[in-house]
């Protein structure tokens, strides 16, 4: 709650003042979260700095160009604007026929000997949530590890608070099919 | 069930996990945008707004009530009380607040308010009356401005909050002359009434404006006073309209007065230039050469013209286009004493014209008594531009007297300074070399098609 508030608050500072150094707790607050939601996506670290830096910027410019809109939740706005990059992305990637990475794991090649933390619980995981539903796979991401609640996932995903719940039901309940029919 | 699959999950989020990222890319990064960031915030400064209110209060209570259910309540409650009453518009806080001041937003945001409520309420000519009294708050906020502008010690801050309100007072004029013109057109019975209640607030208006365009010479102050005389004249011209074409019952009483009322207040105005333009003499009187050759001027032969001025016909008289070219040079004693000359010869012109004025404005109110009332009000309008190009002239001579005087005077302290150090130090020669740029006449272009 005392976390709300003080989003709030620097939001409030954000449109009032054009306060960066608010824009700067915010971004400290959410980096890691928003990290996360894209590298789930994308699986490269690198595009996925990209994206976290354009998606911060672009919260900006949104921000102060529309102080006179209300903005009920920065969290909301926030994985909205990662989200349609991370569209953007794909649509940039399909244009220029790269082929998509399905490991998990960094494979460090001859000319780099990148030390590569393989992590067999995680890798487990991300392989059985990879064979889900693209929407199946975000609600699980924002609410098991990000700690959101429906109605911030519902803002997010633009639907309503009852379809995330019937949503995050479903994919809760396949997860669990296919973790026991992994093992 | 699904308790060790959120377990399973969570573990995503631990510090070795690939999915976090590099702590330094993060601080990194966090730098690269704050740079970016700084280097794009415009240096304008955020002016307060009303609807930042609805956004501190959903700090505290959620969003959606704030704007759903707390802001369409407290607007209702807003319009019930202006509609039923006038006494927040009058009586509030916020009443007394200047632009700058935190309460002005509300203050204004009130009038909007009264404006939408009158609209949908009332009639034309009460929304004309709203006009113009709105018109007249900006004219005394204009004036405390520039009251307060030493206290403030900012002339930039007071010069912009000056034109921002004369603005909005230029923008009520243009409400109120459609107003005016609804009222003619669908409530002609209404339209002496209403005529009165503007000529009343024109003059209210232009009093004000005339103070604080003493203490400050702005252009738009200047061109604010014409467009209210402009409304004035207006509503006289609609009466008369109303009268000529029968529309309601206008007594020739009442026409004739509201006539020379206008013409009383031209000769108010032109008595004013006479004054600003005595004044402005007087200055430049007290400034002499540096080398003690006196250019004083003959302050009576300015201000007394040598002869009255005939006039022949109202059609010989044209708006006066008096002027002075401004450039910048250096000033010396040779150009001093053209500044002197120039400005003498064209207030000694603006006098004239006045004189012409006064004799037009008598001419304009036998034309009244003989009940030729459109022909008086051609006469007065014709005499009312040409008061505000003599006006205009007397606020630009007032501007170069000002910059010589303080020129002159920076000039002198300077000598004070030298003399001082040269009784200090006899060895020691120092010349002053002072050269200053202030507008002085370069060339003189007077002339006066104000035929006589």
């Amino acid at each position: 709650m005392k976390q709300k508030i003080r989003e709030k608050i620097l939001l409030l500072k954000i449109k009032t003042k054009k306060d960066s150094a608010a824009f700067g707790e915010l971004y400290d607050i959410y980096v890691e979260k928003i990290y996360r939601f894209v590298f789930f996506k994308i699986n490269n670290k690198e595009e996925t700095e990209d994206i976290i830096s354009d998606v911060f910027l672009k919260v900006w410019n949104y921000l102060i160009e529309n102080r006179k809109i209300e903005i009920g939740s920065f969290s909301g706005l926030v994985y909205r604007v990662a989200r349609n990059n991370i569209i953007d992305f794909y649509r940039q990637r399909a244009k220029k026929q790269e082929c998509s990475l399905d490991s998990v794991i960094l494979i460090a090649d001859d000319d780099n000997y990148e030390k590569v933390e393989i992590n067999q619980e995680v890798e487990q995981i991300m392989k059985v949530i990879k064979k889900m539903k693209q929407e199946y796979q975000e609600v699980l991401l924002l609410r098991f590890v990000e700690d959101l609640s429906t109605a911030e996932i519902a803002s997010i995903l633009d639907k309503t608070s009852t379809s995330v719940r019937v949503i995050l039901h479903r994919a809760t309940k396949k997860l669990q099919e296919l973790m026991e029919s992994d093992l | 069930m699904y308790k060790n699959t959120k377990e399973q999950l969570k573990v995503l989020k631990q510090n070795n996990s690939r999915m976090n990222p590099d702590r330094s890319w993060v601080l990194e990064n966090k730098e690269k945008m704050m740079c970016q960031i700084s280097n794009n915030i415009s240096d304008q400064k955020n002016t307060f707004s009303f609807s930042h209110i609805w956004d501190i209060i959903s700090v505290v209570l959620p969003g959606h009530m704030v704007y759903s259910v707390v802001r369409p309540m407290v607007v209702f409650l807003l319009i019930g009380a202006v509609a039923t009453s006038g006494w927040i518009a009058s009586v509030g806080a916020t009443v007394n607040s200047l632009p700058g001041d935190l309460g002005y937003g509300v203050k204004l945001a009130t009038e909007k308010t009264q404006e939408i409520v009158t609209a949908v309420t009332s009639s034309g000519d009460k929304e004309a009356q709203m006009h113009m009294e709105f018109a007249s708050r900006r004219a005394k906020e204009v004036k405390k401005v520039v009251e307060n502008k030493v206290a403030d010690n900012n002339a930039v801050q007071t010069s912009k909050k000056v034109d921002d309100t004369i603005k909005r007072l230029e923008k009520s004029i243009d409400s109120a002359n459609d107003k005016i013109k609804e009222v003619s057109e669908s409530q002609p019975e209404k339209i002496v009434e209403t005529s009165k209640a503007v000529a009343e607030k024109t003059k209210e208006i232009n009093d004000d404006l005339k103070e604080a365009g003493k203490e400050v010479g702005n252009a738009g102050i200047t061109e604010a006073k014409k467009k209210v005389t402009e409304v004035g004249l207006n509503a006289v011209e609609a009466v008369i309209k109303v009268k000529e074409e029968g529309s309601a019952e206008v007594s020739d009483e009442e026409v004739r007065d509201l006539v020379n009322n206008q013409i009383e207040n031209i000769l108010a105005d032109v008595d004013e230039i006479k004054t600003q333009a005595a004044d402005a003499i007087k200055g430049l009187d007290d400034v002499n050469t540096s080398e003690g050759g006196n250019t004083e001027m003959n302050i009576d032969s300015v201000l007394m013209p040598t002869s009255t001025p005939k006039v022949d016909s109202m059609s010989e008289i044209n708006s006066s286009t008096i002027e002075i070219n401004l450039t910048t040079t250096t000033i010396n004693n040779t150009n001093l004493a053209e500044v002197k000359t120039a400005v003498g010869e064209a207030i000694k012109k603006v006098n004239e014209t006045g004189v012409t004025s006064v004799q037009n404005l008598a001419d304009a109110k036998t034309l009244v008594a003989n009940n030729q009332i459109t022909e008086a009000i051609e006469k007065v309008k014709q005499i009312t531009g040409t008061t505000q190009a003599t006006e205009k002239v007397v606020t630009e001579v007032k501007k170069v007297v000002s910059s010589v005087v303080t020129q002159e005077t920076i000039k002198k302290e300077e000598n004070v300074v030298i003399e001082k150090t040269t009784s200090t130090s006899s060895s020691v020669k120092v010349e002053n070399t002072t050269s200053s740029s202030v507008p002085v006449v370069d060339e003189k272009k007077i002339s006066n098609s104000t035929r006589i």
